[in-house]
């Protein structure tokens, strides 16, 4: 016996109120409640849909919820390694490297005024960075899949990253610092929001592509 | 998982031997499985189950498809290259584990 789709939807609402609010996380505990019901039901025949979903809440409710804070700490933990990673490539430490090569040849030119702003920049990048997580999210609705929602907690980790290393380098620019700390510093900061950026789009794309057949 | 703690360890073997065997599954039906092929011995409860398959997911070991199935999303779980190498892996090290304390526990027997 199969559940009717307005009994998946009680079951799906039932777990959203009772906090399981990331649908990629809720899609998958619905289908295993809604599958036992279903088992359930075709075993004891006269069972309905309320009583069997019931039982199968006061036994397994404390399991199913302690499942969805278990997920959310891998997804945050996937984003993680996946930031991590790409900062370990190859290429994005010879993408460090020539920048900080670069970057450290400007800074020699620059103004003592003018390299005190630079650490601006990184902070600037992080606008139309936020601005465009929230016109994607609402423009492709996948602002509760949990992988995706993640990153805006990554973005946060981010900002402080780079606000924290402009409020270090203040002074010791102001103190005379040779050019290298201070291109290292500025350029580190870049490489993390390049691959902050990078992972994103490949979380961002693994999602639409995972359920780009679900309307 | 209930029944016994010695089980604990060896289900993120169990999950990639019972993928190895089939296409693709999703977790309701992997616990199902276990408990059809153990005869009800060994029950495997949602909250280990899902923490496993994500962290093997994660690790890259699984893939994941997601279907509409009677009315609702289905996310079923393949290995991957990397997944079916572990396996092979997982199985051999479980075969020597099982060998050792067979000479453990019964001597005699893993002798003749």
């Amino acid at each position: 016996m199969k559940l009717s789709a307005k009994e998946i939807e009680f079951i799906d609402n039932y777990l959203d109120n009772s906090g399981v609010s990331y649908a990629d996380i809720r899609m998958e505990i619905t289908d295993h409640v809604a599958s036992q019901i279903e088992n359930t039901m075709q075993i004891s025949k006269e069972a309905d849909f309320y009583t069997v979903f019931k039982a199968y809440m006061v036994k397994d409710k404390a399991g199913l919820l302690k499942e969805n804070k278990r997920f959310i700490n891998t997804v945050t933990k996937q984003n993680a390694k996946l930031i991590i990673k790409e900062l370990l490539a190859l290429r994005t430490i010879i993408l460090f490297l020539a920048l900080v090569f670069l970057s450290n040849y400007f800074i020699n030119n620059l103004s003592l005024d003018s390299i005190k702003l630079l650490f601006a920049i990184p902070l600037f990048l992080m606008v139309p960075l936020a601005i465009a997580y929230f016109i994607c999210s609402k423009k492709y609705n996948f602002s509760r899949f949990s992988g995706v929602e993640r990153l805006a907690f990554m973005f946060t980790i981010l900002f402080h990253i780079c606000h924290l290393t402009s409020i270090i380098m203040k002074p010791n620019i102001e103190a005379g610092i040779s050019t290298i700390y201070i291109s290292t510093a500025f350029v580190s900061c870049i490489i993390l929001i390049y691959s902050f950026i990078k992972v994103s789009i490949n979380i961002i794309q693994s999602y639409l592509l995972r359920y780009k057949n679900i309307a | 998982m209930n029944n016994s703690k010695l089980y604990k360890g060896s289900l993120t073997t169990i999950i990639l031997k019972l993928l190895n065997e089939s296409d693709k599954m999703y977790g309701y039906e992997i616990t199902q499985k276990v408990k059809t092929l153990t005869k009800g011995e060994l029950k495997i409860t949602e909250g280990a189950l899902y923490p496993a398959l994500h962290k093997l997911e994660a690790e890259g070991l699984l893939a994941v498809e997601v279907k509409k199935v009677d009315n609702r999303l289905r996310k079923y779980y393949k290995l991957t290259e990397n997944g079916e190498r572990e396996t092979t892996n997982k199985l051999e090290e479980l075969a020597n584990y099982i060998a050792t304390m067979q000479a453990l526990v019964n001597p005699k027997l893993s002798l003749e």
